[in-house]
């Protein structure tokens, strides 16, 4: 893992531009997932996909229209932390879809784009492991569509496709352990995670990290030194750099997200436990017998990667990684198993369902299939310098150039045969024609107020201008038993006799109120109280859960504002941290174009 | 011949030791990734093309509310309010002692009245809620000539 890839093969040319891979994802994305395509305003049938486009179109609405950060979210349970939430993405790169064309539309492109960037990151990985390109292509498209993200994306879960960013981390680790560029690389890509909510992405990549940590600084311990290869520490330098970039480039959420996380744990008290059986099956079955998430990948893709093991180092090493998500994804089967140790952990107790890291077990099964493939590549020409050996006496010398080339193109036939078929089975197996029949949400021009609302439909909402007060979170946010979908005004004194109140203005983070009140009053925001409500007359309290504030005598303008200070500090740090990245960017940008130009003056034409 | 195999060599070593080598790789990369750019136009169309539905104003002449009339309207709530009694018991029935996970699941039961209604009618779904929180707040009676309760059931989050 250590070494950088050597072997030559015919087919390295066929791929090496990227153009010509990112037409074969997009061509693989539409052979498989014609569904993504078709249209693109209504939504799949199942309930979290509504979930989270409400909560996209909260933030969307915030953004577009109220043009501020949607740091609280009015439109749902009565209000609650929007940015702060842990699975909220509105800092995540792919935001800037949804913001330009919509939620519906969106949240389709965030999938393509995160699907071709799936298979290209996992292609790069099966290459630095000295995969040849076909088996690589191979390992990149099987990947990338894996049941896993077809099925999370029935699901609606976008902020699993951050898993597709997974083989970049890997990558960027190996790379990083001679290259700082690659470390900071590694970091940002977290980062990305991090910023989609990736609440599960994140542990699984870390936990990678450690294992890679561990077992490149083995390989450097135990292996011969050369020159040519780093300091034994290079590999913790890398996960540490890689950690610091990553926090540091996410803690415009993960600063607010981490109280939330404390004030509000998310406690799990069930466990799992499954079978080799039941983990096979989401490997390998289509269409997936079972509840719960499957990593589709074919019987091929496992057995290759089996082969590939036997065959290579960097193969036995990958499938090493394969056997140990395995056995995570077996689950809570024993005191003593690898997940029970787990997830005693801070931040791992939290997370349910070890089957979850099939997607790990898939994406190190699809780059030890990748060295399989290529160890047929490499076997030709081995068999032509046989054959040589065995039919010419003297002089016993290397095959020729074109030789070698000719059996070079034949290994890579034979590579794109099995790679073929194995594709093909994938695809007819995982293709995927509709998903989308759910009524696009209709925007309503009106008023904000509170309704009863209905989670099972959390599309609705928000685009009405509406908030739902029924609702679902996976953390306890405190919501007020008080809140109602009835009020004539959302605003208004706690007794008509004390105080008028009228509404200036609402937007999402800031309500202004005209308020005339005759004696110290209390005025009662239809909304869920929560400590960053400022105001700039009285004071902010919570009764029965709901804002409140408290009023003196006379005629005032009131401003209610939610600021959060850990959501601002953390910006802060993000914007410094992207500026110092930047910064060292263009350095290294400089550095690479003077030595391309010192290149450019030691060639001719 | 030397030509050739120094060719040949260059495929499979993926030399670029020359400055045209270095040139025409270029020239090809970025041809490639200007066609990669027409592929990725063409194969986003279908999604950035398509017109976002038309909104639904709020009040319109005539008693029109959300592009329907109030007898329009009126029926709809009636055909919500009249399923609710059943939702209701069937959350209770579903989930004993657990409020949140009651209300839960009476709302689930409203959802499959709502979109059956919403295609029988051929209305859009949005339509549908935004008649039944106009009932609401309007307090329009229901089946048993009593307002909707308004109030929902605080978040309780399941553990297991």
């Amino acid at each position: 893992m250590i070494d950088e890839p050597r072997t030559r093969r015919f087919s390295d040319p066929f791929f090496a531009f990227f153009g010509v891979r990112v037409i074969l994802w997009l061509w693989a994305v539409r052979t498989v997932c014609p569904a993504l395509f078709e249209n693109p305003f209504k939504l799949a049938h199942y309930h979290d996909e509504h979930f989270y486009f409400a909560h996209e179109d909260a933030a969307r609405i915030t953004i577009a229209q109220f043009k501020q950060l949607p740091a609280w979210n009015p439109y749902y349970c009565g209000g609650i932390p929007g940015i702060a939430n842990p699975q909220d993405s509105t800092f995540a790169p792919e935001f800037l879809l949804k913001l330009w064309y919509g939620v519906g539309p969106g949240r389709r492109l965030a999938y393509l784009l995160l699907f071709v960037l799936g298979m290209e990151g996992c292609y790069r990985l099966a290459r630095r492991l000295d995969a040849g390109a076909v088996g690589a292509i191979l390992a990149g498209a099987v990947f990338g569509l894996s049941g896993f993200f077809m099925d999370v994306m029935r699901l609606g879960w976008l902020n699993f496709f951050s898993f597709q960013l997974v083989p970049w981390v890997a990558l960027a680790f190996l790379h990083g352990i001679r290259s700082w560029p690659w470390r900071v690389g590694g970091g940002l890509f977290i980062a990305w995670m991090v910023l989609q909510g990736g609440l599960y992405t994140v542990p699984y990549t870390v936990l990678m990290l450690m294992l890679l940590t561990a077992m490149t600084t083995g390989e450097l311990l135990l292996g011969p030194r050369r020159d040519d290869r780093p300091r034994w520490f290079a590999p913790l330098l890398t996960f540490v750099v890689i950690g610091v970039v990553s926090a540091c480039v996410s803690a415009v959420k993960l600063l607010p997200m981490l109280k939330v996380i404390i004030d509000h744990p998310r406690i799990w008290e069930g466990g799992e436990a499954q079978t080799l059986a039941e983990i096979m099956t989401r490997m390998v079955g289509r269409p997936p017998p079972i509840e719960g998430q499957n990593a589709f990948v074919g019987q091929f893709v496992l057995a290759l990667a089996l082969l590939g093991a036997t065959f290579d180092k960097n193969g036995a090493r990958v499938l090493a990684l394969t056997v140990v998500f395995f056995c995570l994804a077996l689950g809570d089967y024993a005191d003593w198993a690898p997940n029970t140790l787990l997830h005693k952990l801070p931040v791992f107790g939290q997370l349910r369902f070890p089957h979850r890291f099939i997607v790990m077990v898939a994406l190190f099964a699809c780059v030890g299939a990748a060295i399989a493939v290529s160890k047929l590549e490499d076997v030709m020409p081995r068999i032509g310098q046989v054959l040589r050996d065995a039919t010419v006496i003297r002089p016993l010398g290397e095959l020729s150039p074109a030789a070698r080339l000719a059996f070079g193109a034949f290994g890579t036939i034979l590579a794109a045969k099995v790679a073929l078929y194995v594709w093909d089975g994938f695809a007819k197996d995982s293709y995927v024609e509709t998903l989308y029949v759910m009524d696009a949400p209709i925007a309503r021009a009106g008023e904000f107020h509170q309704s009863r609302g209905n989670r099972w439909d959390a599309q609705v909402w928000a685009r009405a201008s509406l908030g739902s007060l029924q609702c679902f979170e996976e953390t306890e946010f405190p919501m007020s038993a008080a809140l109602t979908g009835d009020a004539k005004q959302e605003e208004r004194p706690i007794d008509p006799n004390h105080a008028k109140v009228v509404r200036e203005k609402w937007t999402p983070n800031e309500i202004t109120l005209q308020v005339k009140a005759y004696v110290t009053t209390t005025v009662l925001v239809n909304q869920n109280y929560h400590r960053a409500w400022r105001t700039n007359v009285g004071t902010t309290y919570a009764r029965d859960g709901l804002l409140a504030l408290q009023v003196p005598p006379g005629e005032h303008r009131i401003v209610l504002r939610y600021r959060d200070r850990l959501l601002r500090t953390g910006l802060g740090i993000s914007v410094v941290t992207l500026l110092a990245i930047a910064v060292l960017g263009v350095r290294e940008a400089r550095l690479r174009l003077r030595a391309f130009r010192a290149r450019w003056a030691a060639i001719r034409w | 011949m030397r030509a050739l195999s120094d060719a040949l060599a260059a495929w499979t070593e993926a030399e670029r030791a020359t400055r045209t080598h270095l040139v025409a790789w270029a020239t090809a990369s970025l041809i490639a990734t200007l066609y990669a750019g027409v592929w990725v136009v063409r194969t986003a169309r279908p999604i950035t093309s398509e017109p976002a539905p038309a909104a639904v104003l709020d009040s319109e002449p005539n008693g029109v509310r959300f592009g329907l009339p109030e007898p329009t309207r009126k029926e709809i709530f009636a055909e919500l309010a009249a399923a609710e009694p059943a939702a209701r018991a069937g959350g209770v029935a579903g989930f004993p002692g657990l409020p949140w996970s009651q209300e839960d699941h009476r709302c689930a039961f409203e959802r499959e009245t709502a979109r059956a209604m919403a295609i029988r009618r051929g209305v859009s779904l949005t339509q549908i809620y935004l008649v039944l929180d106009e009932g609401i707040r309007e307090k329009w009676p229901g089946a048993d000539g009593k307002p909707l309760h308004p109030k929902t059931v605080p978040l309780l989050p399941r553990r297991k």
